[in-house]
């Protein structure tokens, strides 16, 4: 029965993504350039 | 009392081009987006995974101008984040990753035939001793062994192709384990995996 309840502990823990990922969308949008020609948007990245 | 900036001037500070404010908006919300995530998938990797997607798809669509501001900047990340946790479920109904638990490993009871490093090497150091013991048989016996064993040939086919009849060649075969367990057993060679 304890086995069944601990399973699912984790799932009511808070969770945060790690800081690389956040640092790695930080600079995905520094990167990210919209070009818009004729009225379309082209996506670019300046890697 | 520190002052909290509204998500909504944060938006409207990063559409026009204020890198700073995108930071402070994934810190805002980065705990309730990943808890969320995570109680639907149950899984560290695969949270920071749909993590990263909802946002890329954020940033897009904030820069593109696409986002209409109604002062609900979070139910809009948490329904895109709801819409890709669907996505990889639907992903993952179409090819599915078995895992195991702990009452039961997959691994147990599928099983790797090839020998480890060390089996293969005793392996290969057996049959390389009994290469050399071969050699040391008469040629009409050695002739007789290697094609029953090495060419997997019947006693038909071998005598058919040594000219000698099927007894003789049942005989050759005899005498020659029975000088090869002589040499083996003079030596000491021991052959074992």
């Amino acid at each position: 029965m304890g086995k069944i309840y601990s399973e699912n502990q984790n799932v009511s823990k808070p969770r945060k993504a790690c800081p690389a990922t956040v640092q790695f969308l930080i600079n995905y949008s520094k990167s990210l350039d919209i070009i818009t020609y004729n009225n379309i948007q082209f996506e670019n990245n300046l890697n | 009392m520190e002052l909290q900036i509204e998500d909504s001037v944060l938006v409207k500070n990063y559409i026009n081009g204020e890198e700073k404010a995108l930071e402070i908006l994934i810190n805002r919300h980065n705990q309730r987006i990943s808890s969320f995530i995570y109680s639907k998938v149950l899984d560290r990797d695969i949270t920071e995974d749909i993590f990263q997607d909802t946002f890329i798809k954020v940033i897009k669509t904030l820069r593109k101008g696409s986002y209409s501001e109604e002062g609900k900047f979070l139910p809009w990340v948490m329904r895109i984040a709801h819409n890709l946790v669907i996505d990889h479920f639907r992903k993952n109904k179409r090819m599915p990753k078995f895992e195991g638990s702990d009452d039961f490993n997959i691994f147990s009871v599928i099983g790797d035939d090839q020998l480890n490093a060390e089996k293969q090497l005793i392996k290969d150091q057996i049959d390389s001793d009994l290469n050399i013991l071969i050699e040391e048989l008469p040629d009409d016996q050695k002739e007789v062994l290697m094609m029953r064993i090495y060419k997997d040939m019947s006693f038909k086919e071998i005598s058919e192709n040594t000219g000698v009849s099927i007894n003789t060649a049942l005989g050759r075969m005899r005498y020659a384990l029975i000088n090869l367990r002589k040499v083996i057993d003079k030596n000491n060679i021991v052959l074992t995996n």
